[in-house]
């Protein structure tokens, strides 16, 4: 049995979009409130509590790795556009290279950030430690889920997923797109944590 | 896209990355302005903020505008977004409303911090310590 979906790569006349693309910024919709209840959390937690994370003895975050994850995440964000632009040009083995740094530059974030986490573990912070550390913990462990969720989807069109370009290129760049959207909001959100959480 | 306007798009894609690696650099840059020894008007947590937040949302604008195509899309998710950051909105307004309203007897007062003194887990005499210490 074979089904023919429709609005797979052509557009709808109602919405002019093809349909995996108002999904994908459906659930991004989704995911702003899901950050943002976290943020205004923090907001409230902070403006609360005057002495915040100097009152935890010891306490700092690591500036200089989280601006190196910055510039990593960054640079994934830039080469997953390329890959998709690379699929628009037909040329097939630039896709397969530039999703190859996005997915190594997701792993690196990864790394660095468990070594971030470990150097807490290790003096004894954990999220019961204080509000701070609570409010730390949740928003950039929540991002982390969000790039294995991402890097687990994306190693999927890099590999097994990318035999569609043979027999449906056109719907296989869509699928790119729409997954190079959700990569750009969690970089996004990323931008966001970096300031607010980090040096401020 | 003819392939001469893809040419294009990755000079603007590779330009936006470079500006956003810039940026990122500067906000770390400027998280070290003293702003406490100068006489600013309102707080020095004020200034940091819209400072930090300020190049935040230039960041934000470059990588949805560019990266997400935000600046040529269809209207029906422009509508999406409005209608998304319409609820962020009134949602981050309501419980900061309430943690200022005269009505909350907890205004102001910084939940569990009692707690975390008590269990030992904080140094007490912070919680002592006037406001202009951090």
């Amino acid at each position: 049995m074979d089904i023919e979906i429709p609005y797979n790569v052509e557009e709808r006349e109602d919405t002019g979009l093809y349909n995996a693309k108002l999904g994908i910024w459906l659930f991004l919709a989704s995911e702003i409130m899901l950050f943002g209840a976290l943020f205004s959390t923090y907001i409230i937690l902070r403006t609360g509590d005057t002495t915040w994370m100097t009152a935890v003895k010891g306490a700092h975050l690591n500036i200089p790795l989280a601006t190196l994850n910055t510039a990593i995440l960054i640079l994934s964000s830039v080469t997953f556009v390329m890959s998709w632009v690379s699929l628009k040009l037909k040329d097939f083995s630039g896709f397969k290279k530039y999703m190859g740094i996005t997915l190594l530059c997701s792993v690196l974030f990864l790394v660095i950030k468990f070594f971030e986490y470990k150097a807490k573990f290790d003096v004894g912070h954990y999220p019961s430690t204080h509000n701070f550390y609570a409010v730390y913990f949740t928003i950039t462990g929540l991002h982390g889920i969000h790039i294995i969720g991402g890097i687990i989807v994306n190693a999927y069109l890099w590999l097994p997923g990318s035999k569609m370009w043979n027999t449906d290129p056109k719907r296989f760049t869509n699928r790119i797109e729409v997954a190079g959207l959700y990569w750009h909001f969690v970089d996004l959100v990323w931008i966001i944590v970096f300031p607010s959480i980090y040096l401020l | 896209m003819s392939d001469h306007d893809i040419e294009s798009h990755i000079k603007v894609y590779w330009n936006v990355f470079y500006a956003l690696l810039a940026f990122t650099i500067l906000t770390v840059a400027v998280s070290y302005i003293p702003f406490e020894e100068y006489n600013l008007p309102f707080s020095p947590m004020f200034w940091a903020l819209l400072v930090g937040l300020s190049i935040a949302a230039i960041k934000g604008y470059l990588v949805s505008a560019y990266f997400m195509h935000l600046n040529s899309e269809r209207k029906a998710i422009y509508y999406l977004l409005l209608l998304s950051i319409l609820f962020l909105v009134v949602l981050m307004v309501i419980p900061m409303a309430w943690s200022v309203s005269a009505r909350n007897p907890n205004a102001g007062y910084a939940p569990y911090v009692q707690d975390d003194v008590e269990r030992g887990y904080v140094d007490k005499d912070y919680y002592h310590g006037s406001d202009e210490d951090h």
